[in-house]
């Protein structure tokens, strides 16, 4: 029998904000245990909390971008489940009446994924297992979180992951979140059944919960699917649990049985009044919405015939593309721009371990270095030499200046050095004239040594075959 | 929805109480009543008026002085002046 996998996705985000959604402790990563901590970050009585403007802000900016609903007044719940990870036994979270509905997210190759809800809520604190006991560290209590469900309209792990990648590009590039998943920024919980190919109606699936990596959403959806396809070929029914994935054993494996909504017991939460975004609010939003990665791949392909390659590796990361943007904007020809970026800037970040937030040469300096070979002063080996001289700071014209690298077009000199080339190396001049081709191409090469790289390999390159072909005829 | 003689009957054996007649009609109406007050809260517009601010107070994104770690530890069960410790919770 054939089957199709169905799958929908939660993905917890972590919002971009100085302090926690209901107090002002820090949201910083990485700090000493139960030090970003208050009352309210441990639900002590008496403690109250207070909404922050911009996480509001932020979840209202990724709404748009995934072009769902507002809810022009929201709601906050209380989600009762009793574990140590919060201390109130009770998550604020949005239930009845989320944030924002009826979204969507269109897929590389063009498929509609519908985004169900999308809600505000905090984020738990971070357990450590030891052996007979387990330490708990409450900084991340009280992170703003977004929460977005999609429909089931996902079939394999690698549309999960084809998902993900899209929603963290939009996310990183509205800056409502970094999205590091190594940090726990970006989690993802999957939905996962089978069912025969062509049948309308559901099975019964499991929850895989805080998939840390795209490797990870990938590899666990795979066993999954072949798990429950096992399961029922062999006659068995699936049990609706929620697992976890191991990732030494490369395996999902059983935590409890799926909890309902009702398990939960949901009821407003008294301490927080309904949550109320004007059209005006949602218009100054929408109006400062930035262009998303896959509008710039549109906009540089339609406009600068740049290749699928080169769109999307500009795209990658809005600093890359705002930098390279900014080398157009000052002259340097798109497609020369897209070369150098993704050519020599790539190469040099990762050599000096360097984020591309962290380029150090400027969009002036790459621009000038650009037009330096554009209008012929130095040929592109010297520009190389340049560049990689100039990248952590300095000019590309005076450096050149300075080192009397603009190339010479004269003529007379460039013969007489090529005259000495042949004059040096008859071995190649004579294995050239009994008809061996790549000869010419070694006395090019040992020309423009003579020639200190400064002259035009083109021009360079006729005069060789010039004084190659008098030899001939002599 | 009203509350009726059945529905009574079957609060009282849910709530394990034993009323009189007189408390039954009494606790009926009152009942009632409370109904009738969610009706009205019922047919209150759930929009505030767009140009009406959120009735939920929203604070800065400010960060502020968190508490002193050795004072929130004091309420934990076991702790190593670092983490709240309580048993494995896991298998």
């Amino acid at each position: 029998m054939n089957w199709e996998i169905v799958i929908g996705l939660e993905t917890h985000v972590e919002l971009a904000t100085r302090s926690k959604i209901f107090c002002g402790c820090s949201t910083a990563f990485g700090a000493a245990p139960n030090t970003l901590c208050c009352p309210v970050c441990l639900g002590l009585p008496g403690a109250l909390p207070v909404l922050n403007e911009q996480a509001v802000e932020l979840a209202v900016k990724a709404a748009l971008a995934l072009n769902c609903t507002v809810t022009p007044v929201s709601r906050f719940d209380r989600k009762n489940y009793f574990y140590p990870d919060l201390p109130k036994a009770y998550q604020i979270s949005q239930l009845y009446a989320p944030l924002a509905r009826n979204g969507h997210l269109d897929l590389p190759d063009g498929r509609r994924i519908r985004i169900s809800e999308m809600h505000l809520e905090e984020d738990a604190g971070k357990l450590h297992h030891h052996d007979d006991r387990t330490a708990i560290d409450y900084n991340r209590c009280g992170v703003p979180l977004i929460e977005i469900v999609t429909a089931p309209d996902l079939s394999g792990g690698e549309d999960a992951v084809a998902y993900l990648e899209r929603l963290r590009s939009i996310l990183q590039y509205l800056g409502v979140s970094d999205c590091r998943m190594e940090e726990g920024s970006l989690r993802c919980d999957v939905n996962l059944s089978v069912r025969p190919a062509g049948s309308s109606e559901l099975g019964v699936r499991t929850e895989l919960k805080n998939l840390g990596s795209l490797r990870a959403v990938r590899l666990a959806c795979e066993y999954e699917a072949q798990r429950q396809i096992a399961i029922l070929e062999s006659g068995g029914q699936v049990r609706c649990q929620t697992c976890r994935w191991d990732e030494d054993a490369r395996r999902t494996v059983p935590m409890r049985d799926k909890e309902q909504v009702g398990d939960y017991r949901y009821f407003p939460d008294p301490d927080l009044p309904p949550l109320a975004v004007s059209g005006e609010q949602l218009n100054r939003l929408r109006s400062k919405q930035p262009e998303l990665a896959h509008e710039k791949c549109a906009r540089y392909a339609r406009d600068w015939s740049l290749s699928d390659y080169d769109c999307t590796t500009l795209t990658s990361r809005r600093e890359l593309a705002a930098f390279f943007e900014q080398v157009v904007s000052l002259g340097a020809p798109p497609k020369q721009a897209a070369n150098w970026i993704m050519g020599q800037v790539l190469r040099r970040l990762s050599a000096d371990g360097l984020d591309v937030e962290e380029i150090p040469i400027t969009a002036q300096a790459l621009a000038d270095l650009i037009h330096l070979v554009e209008r012929g002063t130095i040929n592109r080996n010297t520009a190389v030499e340049v560049f990689d001289a100039v990248f952590t700071g300095g000019d590309p014209t005076q450096y050149v200046r300075a080192h009397h690298l603009e190339q010479s077009s004269n003529t007379e000199q460039i013969t007489a050095a090529v005259e000495e080339t042949l004059s040096q190396n008859r071995k190649s001049v004579e294995d050239w004239l009994s008809g061996k081709e790549k000869a010419a191409g070694f006395l090019m090469g040992q020309a423009m040594r003579t020639l200190g790289g400064k002259a035009p390999p083109a021009l360079v390159s006729e005069i060789v075959r010039q004084l190659l072909e008098r030899e001939k005829s002599q | 929805m009203t509350i009726n003689n059945k529905t009574m009957t079957d609060l009282e054996r849910k709530a394990a109480l034993s009323l009189t007649d007189t408390e039954r009609v009494v606790l009926t109406d009152q009942m009632n009543a409370v109904l009738a007050c969610l009706d009205v809260l019922r047919a209150c517009p759930d929009c505030p008026p767009a140009e009406q601010e959120s009735p939920c107070p929203l604070r800065a994104d400010e960060v502020c002085p968190s508490t002193d770690r050795a004072a929130l530890l004091s309420n934990a069960p076991e702790t190593d002046g670092t983490f709240f410790f309580v048993p494995r919770t896991v298998e």
